[in-house]
């Protein structure tokens, strides 16, 4: 596809902002990342004209391992990522659309796969530690001997930070390590994932814009000091791959334990004049996931990729409005969830002419739910499941043009509290209240036109035309337990990439993406979404050991609910370093212009004031973003 | 290549486009007892009121948001007005109040204003407010039979021949709201024209009364003296039935013409 985009280690190598792996999103064209709590929170993200919220619209594979969580109590789809470490990301690889089989549950605006591992050139052994303006230290060992593939590797990272302001401290530790344990040219090869990884980070809430304007709250203050919460993840995989009957099979067993919680508050007393809003989320459980591959040629021209997956959780998840001492006050949601995601996906790829490759497939997906509301003393099952189409095309022109054409079916799958909506309304729910809609997975169609134009040394250019429409999204409303049924969208976008390279180490890339996302009929803006997104990336990379990156990332003014408008902005962040010997010196500056941005903005109803009138009427509110930020890091090399 | 023109459109775009609110507009709220016509009960008694008094507080406009036509009567109270959580818009908001505590009567009120609505300029669809007990501060005298209380109505009820004069009390609890009655207008930013309240005894798409449920003659006959006067007071059955349907959006409606 046109706009599908692989990033190698190379450019990761001199990302700037690059805090976490988390921050490496940020190199995928299109995606706009918003962090409304600390570093060690999920960002919001926003791609393709979706405000996937915490990742409820883009599919995030680690090694192959999927990380939406879901049913995650703070957001369906739930994205946490960094428990990675940046230096042990050889290549990311961006898949925009729902245009492959392999694509699943979330992926309504894409699929974004890390892969792991450290090339030949960066391997040995390295000690690193990392001064951040922001009294930040971060140290990092990587262990990835020369004598191994580069699969294998041993990485341990610790990382404290003050933050830029309050509310925005942050610290984790995690060990990331990955080893072939059989290279067969019988059984193939076996490769053993493990990781931890543990972080505690603040969350300082939004500030309502009048109040920093009448000067009550600085513009990167917060109203309350006690927001934040901790992340813990235990991962481990076991892949195999090997030759077959003349194709390739690869499989994969995983198991996971991962723990939440997180502490906030974003209206106040609005809806507790006594008590205040705060609340306090957990969201623990135990997986266990299976995979499995299989690709093989059918005849000379034709071939065929099969494969399924299960996954299967067990939950724990709370949601509790608390005190100010954080005593309870009262139970929203205590439930113990058991659910399972599978899908049988067949395709077959035809390279019917030297110009003309066509693919095609589906895949069937399955979910289901038992859910125990254990506040009410309820308990109900689901089963769903859906079936999804995908056609690519693509058309040689030339030595130099390809064209493409696709057509996919995304899916979300609902999460498990909403299995119980319309059985868990509120208590004092009377008369003719409206008790939601039925859970289901809502589909998305999405098409894709595009070309790229590959020239001979320096320059490449890429352009895609898309559309994805939805008929009816299911949103579930977490305050009053209903599934609501938003109004036809379609979302119409273009992506332009142009990448030229006047020498092999020197790469400059502009990526532009506009959006028309509305809803159909009233032809009201879908909130959220950027209409504009621009990125201008220098990459250097010179043998000589000197290496730069700086990006230019520019945002256009975002429509926000009830006509409410979020200000455009631009980003300047910069990066370099140069090694000489065993020792890498290096700088990064985010946001080199010191420009004051809100990095995210919202517009519903507060109250943080007691002489304040109690109005429920929205304003904006917004979380600052960092401002001039500088990290020199230091890396010695052992061979 | 000069860096120049680069650095002025970064400058530009940085600078060009702040955060904006939406339009706000000022609406007088009246209150408008011109639909409070008689209404005929499920059990033949046709009522005609003389007072209707009620102790409300905190009106609210909504809007539909995106919510599919499926569920567009949804109240705008229990989607949550973003409250959870930035970010996860699903419509249905409150964009539209009037804060301040009120007794709506619409009888001697009749006309009379409420006070001046904040409201976004939007496309509009329900109507909130909360009931409350009154008290002395509401300027009632201590022999006002609304005091201390949520609702008060006088009226006649007429079957046949028979005519039962009545008075009737009600008290909801604290904080109670009514959610969700019609308020189908589209607010811009020219729009002055006052948002009228009103008060409709018999619900205009069912038919349903007000009064559904009591027997003016069984409740005259409570006190052992068919005088042809009732009382409808917190306690009784009457009070209960009443008082449920008090509660419910059928029985108001707010428009700006």
């Amino acid at each position: 596809m046109a706009s599908q985009r692989v990033i190698e280690a190379r450019e990761l190598s001199v990302a700037p902002r690059r805090r976490s792996a988390d921050d490496l999103l940020r190199m995928v064209p299109g995606v706009l990342l918003s962090q409304h709590g600390a570093e060690g929170k999920g960002q919001q993200l926003f791609l393709r004209g979706f405000d996937a919220a915490h990742g409820s619209d883009v599919e995030v594979l680690v090694a192959g391992i999927p990380i939406n969580e879901l049913s995650n109590i703070h957001g369906q789809g739930y994205l946490d990522l960094n428990f990675m470490i940046p230096e042990v990301v050889r290549q990311i690889s961006v898949s925009k659309g729902p245009f492959q089989i392999q694509q699943g549950n979330f992926a309504n605006a894409g699929s974004i796969r890390f892969e792991l591992g450290v090339e030949p050139n960066a391997r040995g052994t390295r000690v690193g530690y990392e001064l951040g303006s922001t009294i930040r230290h971060r140290g990092v060992v990587l262990h990835a001997p020369r004598s191994l593939g580069r699969d294998s590797f041993l990485a341990l990272e610790a990382m404290k930070d003050q933050g830029f302001a309050p509310g925005r401290q942050a610290q984790r530790v995690s060990s990331l390590n990955q080893i072939r344990l059989v290279r067969s040219p019988t059984f193939g090869t076996l490769d053993l994932l493990g990781a931890g990884y543990y972080a505690t980070f603040g969350s300082p809430g939004a500030l309502a814009a009048s109040d920093v304007s009448a000067g009550r709250v600085p513009f990167d203050g917060v109203y309350q000091g006690d927001g934040g919460g901790s992340s813990l993840r235990a991962l481990s995989s076991l892949r195999h791959q090997v030759a077959l009957g003349g194709g390739r099979l690869e499989q994969r067993v995983y198991g996971q334990f991962r723990h939440f919680d997180m502490l906030e508050n974003f209206t106040g007393d609005l809806q507790d004049p006594v008590h205040g809003d705060r609340r306090a989320q957990m969201h623990r459980f135990f997986s266990g996931g299976y995979q499995v591959e299989y690709t093989r040629p059918l005849a000379e021209r034709l071939s065929l990729a099969v494969g399924g997956a299960w996954q299967g959780d067990s939950i724990s998840q709370s949601d509790t409005r608390v005190d100010a001492e954080h005593g309870v006050v009262q139970r929203n949601w205590d439930l113990g969830v058991g659910q399972h995601q599978a899908h049988a996906r067949a395709g077959l790829r035809w390279n019917a002419t030297k110009w003309l490759t066509l693919e095609g497939g589906a895949r069937a997906d399955l979910f289901a739910y038992d859910v125990i509301d254990h506040l009410h003393a309820d308990r109900q099952k689901r089963v769903l499941g859906r079936a999804s189409p995908r056609l690519l095309a693509a058309f040689r022109v030339g030595e130099r043009w390809s064209l493409f054409t696709a057509y996919g079916r995304g899916l979300r799958a609902p999460e498990a509290r909403s299995i119980l909506a319309g059985t868990t309304t509120p208590s004092d729910v009377v008369l003719d209240r409206y008790k939601g809609g039925t859970a289901k997975i809502f589909p998305s169609d999405a098409v894709e036109v595009g070309a790229r134009f590959t020239g001979k040394r320096m320059v490449t250019v890429g352009l895609a035309a898309f559309g994805t429409w939805i008929e009816r999204e299911l949103v579930f409303d977490h305050v009053s337990a209903v599934n609501l049924e938003l109004n036809s969208t379609r979302r119409l976008g273009v992506e332009i990439d142009v990448a030229v390279r006047p020498r092999e180490w020197l790469e400059l890339r502009q990526d532009l993406t506009l959006v028309h996302a509305r809803f159909v009929e009233s032809g009201a803006a879908v909130p959220g979404a950027p209409p504009l997104l621009s990125a201008t990336t220098l990459t250097l990379v010179h043998p000589s050991g000197l290496r730069a990156g700086a990006r230019l990332q520019v945002v256009g003014a975002r429509p926000l609910p009830h006509g409410a408008r979020a200000a455009t902005y631009a980003l300047l962040d910069l990066s370099v370093g140069y090694r000489r010997g065993p020792l890498e010196l290096g700088v990064q500056v985010d946001n080199a212009t010191n420009t004051r941005w809100k990095e995210g903005e919202y517009h519903y109803a507060s109250h943080w004031n007691a002489n304040d009138p109690r109005s429920t009427l929205p304003r904006l509110h917004f979380i600052a973003g960092p401002p001039l930020a500088v990290r020199l890091a230091t890396t010695l090399y052992f061979m | 290549m000069s860096t120049r023109p680069a650095l002025m459109i970064f400058a530009l775009l940085s600078a060009c486009t702040p955060s904006q609110e939406p339009e706000r507009v000022a609406l007088e709220v009246v209150l408008d007892g011109t639909e409070i016509t008689e209404s005929t009960n499920d059990a033949g008694w046709t009522v005609t009121l003389t007072t209707a008094r009620i102790a409300a507080s905190s009106l609210q406009f909504t809007i539909q948001g995106e919510m599919h036509a499926a569920t567009a009567w949804l109240p705008g109270w229990i989607v949550g007005r973003a409250w959870a959580h930035p970010g996860h818009y699903a419509g249905g908001d409150v964009t539209g109040e009037l804060v301040g505590d009120f007794v709506f009567d619409w009888f001697a009120g009749d006309g009379l204003g409420l006070g001046t609505a904040d409201v976004l300029v939007g496309n509009y669809e329900g109507l909130n407010f909360t009931f409350r007990s009154s008290s002395a501060a509401d300027g009632l005298t201590a022999d006002d039979p609304l005091l201390g209380h949520t609702a008060h109505f006088v009226g006649v009820a007429r079957k046949g021949e028979v005519a039962v004069g009545f008075t009737a009390v009600f008290d909801v609890d604290a904080a109670a709201q009514m959610v969700g009655a019609p308020f189908e207008t589209t607010v811009d930013a020219g729009v002055s024209a006052p948002i009228e309240l009103r008060f409709l005894p018999t619900d205009p798409v069912e038919g349903k009364s007000l009064f559904d449920g009591v027997d003016f003659a069984a409740l005259d006959a409570l006190d052992m003296n068919t005088d042809g006067l009732a009382t409808i007071a917190p306690g009784d059955v009457a009070h209960n039935i009443v008082r449920r349907a008090l509660q419910s959006h059928v029985h108001y409606a707010a428009t700006s013409k």
